[in-house]
């Protein structure tokens, strides 16, 4: 086990204080079963999600790095953040900081104007709740905390879009052994591995869920979600792990809609990943806040003996 | 005049050029090899047929192998590295591995490139799936006379796809040059598997195809007329397998449809890297790297041959992508380069 | 002679002759004359770099027409009229008129980032798509799309406040997209959570939408992306030869 990321800046973002409170609820209820530290970025924005980009990518790299610069402010090396959509704007906004001229004269008069420094990139490591679990416990520590096995569960481990692509604002990865894989990611496999799921061969891992225009264009979004959740159903998956609050919520919706709208009923639950480890660490359903999901598997859980 | 002695490191086709030509005017050589061998990446990758000669590498090459080891006033190093290089032009001084120090007037750089390494694509399927070789693979099963057969089970491939800028022209890993002889090698060795196995097809997907100059007739159209190889204008995005054969997946950009095409072999025409010890060995002879990372040149129109240091030539792939009938005229031009340096006055080499 | 590419044949170039007689064979039906009307006659030579000087089309200019975008696009796979790499084509060679007969879904693409991710050339497709889509809307070409209202109702919300309450944005979005907030799949969902959250958090969801979360201190920053959209709006309009009072969409 490494002594890393024992503790860290925490970024929850928008949606965890919204639709994806469960998120937040089980990280939490992780981070303290776990024995690790996560401090609450103070006064933290939104990172600009995947609408601002839109409008200005720019603008996106400054609401990301006044982020970041709270994390230094508060004498953090590592900010971590659960929700892939803030996770990939901490990480543009570093790479765009080092690259590229134009985002980093806009942030710097922007941040002036707006009368707080500027954000010096390399000052903060940016880490997913994945890595934060994998690095700070690892799969042997899990093992050996591990009070309730999923013993069998079988999980489609879903990791969507903007954990990955692009490549190239997440140096750290495709590094070899040890490090994650942008085309296969496997941090979420190793993870509920040790926890006891059986992980399905899911050949949708990075597959879209049309997430950007989950309201906007509502079918579009319905047909890339049930491809996803027919997939998952024919792999045996009893459930889908997720680990961002926008694909989280889309599976969601899109499950709902595409049976009311579209007549295709599918089985699969979908939970968050923080949510089936603290089951596994021996945590109650309700404190990984199952109840506070849309898709309800409250059933399908209590079956198993777990939560 | 007394005779120069000059040192030439690299002995691939530009090397053994290089000292070839320095010995016959006279001059005294010391040739350095990494490798236990010489004849560089056309004998230690195992090329078979060279472009455009058509002769076996191991005839040709070890043909210039064979001339510089007879030749006496070459003293060659195998498996040895310059370690250490210091002084200026007429008089520098070289620590070697192997614990020698060696005097020169002047250094030759032939030091090479390296194979791109197509792991760093893990969409096309290099290292994931056996049936996934790379051109340098290919040139080996003809030269080991073992024939073009699939890896995973020596099976003859019915259908053979042949990817062409694999680690070049790509941005997502820093490789923005054209490796220039790829395009050319591709059709010959589409040729060669056509001429080996006729009831194979071989398909080249392909961006542009570079086959310059005189190669327009005997590469590029030759093995379109006399073998009949298709040329597709699409970039393979993927290659995945349906656990039989391999599937190549893109978009078929002059009819604007999707490909999902089965293939029994796929070969990657992989691009010519900056050698990979390029650092070091800049900061051994204390010159400069282009932006890429491969030997900076001097200007061409004054100072044809030479680097960035006065008395260090180069020569060959070191500078960049070249072809081995290309390498081989730069050793011998680099041998001129030395020859007038050593007979300027200091005065005017120093200008 | 068959007809290998079905695609262009366009309904507006298809003659119908009710009764056509040709030496005594019965030739009546539907006749393409889409060759004749496929001469390319001009080049709009503005359009790549009006479209180049919008957030995300810096990169237009890179392509060399490789296909890796289509090939991997989320969208083109479920809409094969959905293809970047054609249109990048027409956009640098500025056959405006063929970009048109796709505007109406050109704003689809879903920002999963698979063609940056493929890109060789690091065209970055995906900021292609929405400059694209922008410079149709700014040039009046189409509406605002469902995406840019939501977009703008959201993004408007940070700019304000510094965060975002999802359900002040779907309101508002379904307001101004003529949509009924009641949508039955939307209620089934919402009404199987309920029947499971306790009273204290259903208050909590209910208050939040009174009480709207929001960054302290955050008026200095509001005035600075204010001031930094008006200008970047003039530049953008320069660039697309607009005047002063048209294509203010932000």
């Amino acid at each position: 086990m490494t002594q890393a990321y024992q503790k860290v800046a925490y970024y929850p973002g928008c949606a965890l204080e919204g639709t994806a409170h469960a998120y937040d609820r089980s990280t939490r209820a992780v981070a303290k079963a776990l024995g690790l530290e996560i401090e609450e970025l103070q006064n933290w924005n939104c990172c600009g999600a995947m609408e601002v980009k839109s409008t200005d990518p720019k603008l996106q790299t400054y609401l990301s790095a006044r982020n970041l610069g709270i994390a230094a402010k508060m004498g953090h090396t590592a900010v971590m953040a659960p929700c892939n959509g803030c996770y990939h704007n901490l990480k543009k906004a570093e790479y765009d900081l080092r690259n590229d001229p134009a985002s980093i004269e806009t942030e710097k008069r922007i941040s002036t104007k707006a009368g707080h420094a500027s954000y010096q990139p390399g000052t903060v490591e940016t880490i997913h709740a994945l890595d934060w679990i994998k690095k700070a416990i690892g799969e042997d520590g899990l093992r050996a905390r591990v009070k309730k096995s999923l013993s069998g569960l079988k999980v489609a481990n879903y990791y969507g879009c903007m954990y990955s692509r692009p490549r190239h604002i997440f140096p750290e990865k495709d590094k070899g052994p040890g490090s994650e894989s942008t085309l296969k990611p496997h941090f979420m496999d190793d993870v509920l591995g040790a926890a006891g799921a059986v992980n399905v061969e899911f050949p949708l891992k990075t597959a879209c869920c049309g997430g950007a225009h989950t309201l906007s264009d509502s079918d579009t979004s319905t047909r890339l979600v049930l491809n996803i959740l027919t997939t998952a159903d024919a792999c045996g998956a009893d459930v889908i792990a997720t680990e961002c609050a926008t694909c989280h919520s889309g599976l969601e919706m899109h499950q709902s809609r595409g049976e009311k709208v579209f007549g295709k009923k599918t089985n699969v639950k979908i939970l968050y990943f923080t949510q089936l480890l603290g089951l596994a660490l021996g945590l109650s359903a309700r404190q990984v806040g199952v109840h506070e999901n849309f898709s309800d598997s409250v059933g399908m859980l209590r079956a198993r003996g777990l939560g | 005049m007394s005779e120069s002695r000059v040192l030439v490191v690299g002995s691939g086709p530009a090397g053994l050029s290089a000292a070839h030509a320095l010995a016959a005017a006279g001059s005294r050589v010391t040739l350095v090899e990494k490798a236990d061998r010489l004849g560089g990446a056309p004998i230690l990758s195992g090329y078979a047929r060279l472009v455009p000669s058509h002769e076996w590498a191991r005839d040709a090459i070890g043909g210039m192998v064979a001339r510089v080891e007879g030749n006496q006033r070459i003293d060659i190093h195998r498996s040895a590295v310059v370690e250490n290089f210091e002084g200026s032009l007429g008089n520098f001084r070289a620590k070697l591995s192997n614990g020698q120090v060696i005097g020169a007037d002047a250094a030759v750089l032939c030091t090479g490139f390296t194979h791109f390494d197509s792991v760093s694509k893990p969409e096309w399927g290099f290292g994931i799936y056996p049936d996934v070789v790379t051109t340098v693979q290919v040139e080996q099963m003809f030269s080991s006379g073992a024939g073009v057969r699939c890896p995973s089970d020596g099976r003859v491939p019915d259908r053979v796809a042949i990817l062409l800028c694999v680690g070049s022209r790509d941005r997502q890993i820093g490789r923005e040059w054209c490796s220039k002889i790829c395009c050319t090698v591709s059709a010959n060795i589409a040729m060669e598997i056509r001429e080996a196995l006729p009831k194979s097809s071989v398909y080249i997907y392909y961006m542009d195809v570079r086959t310059f100059g005189l190669y327009e007739g005997p590469y590029y159209w030759e093995s379109q007329e006399e073998h009949r190889v298709k040329y597709i204008k699409a970039r393979i995005a993927e290659v995945a397998s349906d656990g039989k054969r391999l599937i190549l997946k893109g978009e078929d950009t002059l009819v604007k449809r999707p490909i999902t095409i089965p293939f029994d072999m796929v070969v990657q025409a992989v691009g010519m890297d900056p050698n990979v010890d390029n650092v070091h060995i800049a900061s051994v002879f204390g010159i400069q790297l282009d932006k890429y990372g491969y030997v900076r040149k001097a200007p061409v129109y004054s100072a044809a041959g030479g680097t960035s240091r006065p008395g260090v030539f180069v020569a060959g792939a070191a500078t960049g992508p070249e072809t081995i009938d290309d390498s081989i005229a730069q050793g011998q031009s680099a041998a001129i380069a030395v020859l007038a340096a050593m007979r300027m006055p200091v005065q005017e080499a120093a200008e | 002679m068959p007809i290998h590419e079905k695609s262009l044949i366009r309904p507006e170039n298809i003659i119908r002759h009710e009764s056509m007689n040709l030496q005594g064979v019965d030739v009546s039906g539907d006749w393409s004359t889409f060759i004749g009307s496929r001469t390319i006659t001009d080049y709009n030579e503005d359009m790549q770099d009006e479209i180049a000087a919008l957030p995300g089309g810096e990169y237009i200019h890179r392509c060399w027409q490789c296909g890796s975008c289509t090939n991997t696009c989320t969208v083109n796979a479920i809409e094969a009229r959905f293809n970047p790499r054609y249109w990048i084509y027409l956009i640098r060679i500025g056959l405006e008129e063929e970009l048109l007969r796709d505007k109406d879904i050109l704003w689809q693409c879903v920002s999963c980032n698979k063609c940056t991710y493929t890109c060789p050339r690091d065209v970055v497709p995906e900021g292609v798509m929405k400059a694209t889509a922008h410079w149709l809307e700014l040039k009046g070409h189409t509406p605002d799309s469902p995406s840019t209202i939501f977009d703008r109702e959201f993004s408007n919300q940070i700019f304000a406040t510094g965060k975002v309450e999802e359900g002040r944005v779907l309101r508002r979005f379904f307001a101004s997209t003529g949509q009924a907030l009641r949508q039955p799949w939307l209620e089934s969902m919402v009404i199987g959570l309920v029947s499971r959250l306790p009273v204290k958090m259903l208050l909590r969801l209910g208050l939040s939408a009174v009480l709207r979360p929001k960054t302290r201190k955050w008026s200095k920053s509001r005035a600075a992306i204010t001031d930094y959209l008006q200008q970047q709006g003039r530049a953008e309009r320069r660039a697309l030869h607009l005047s002063a009072g048209e294509g203010t969409h932000v």
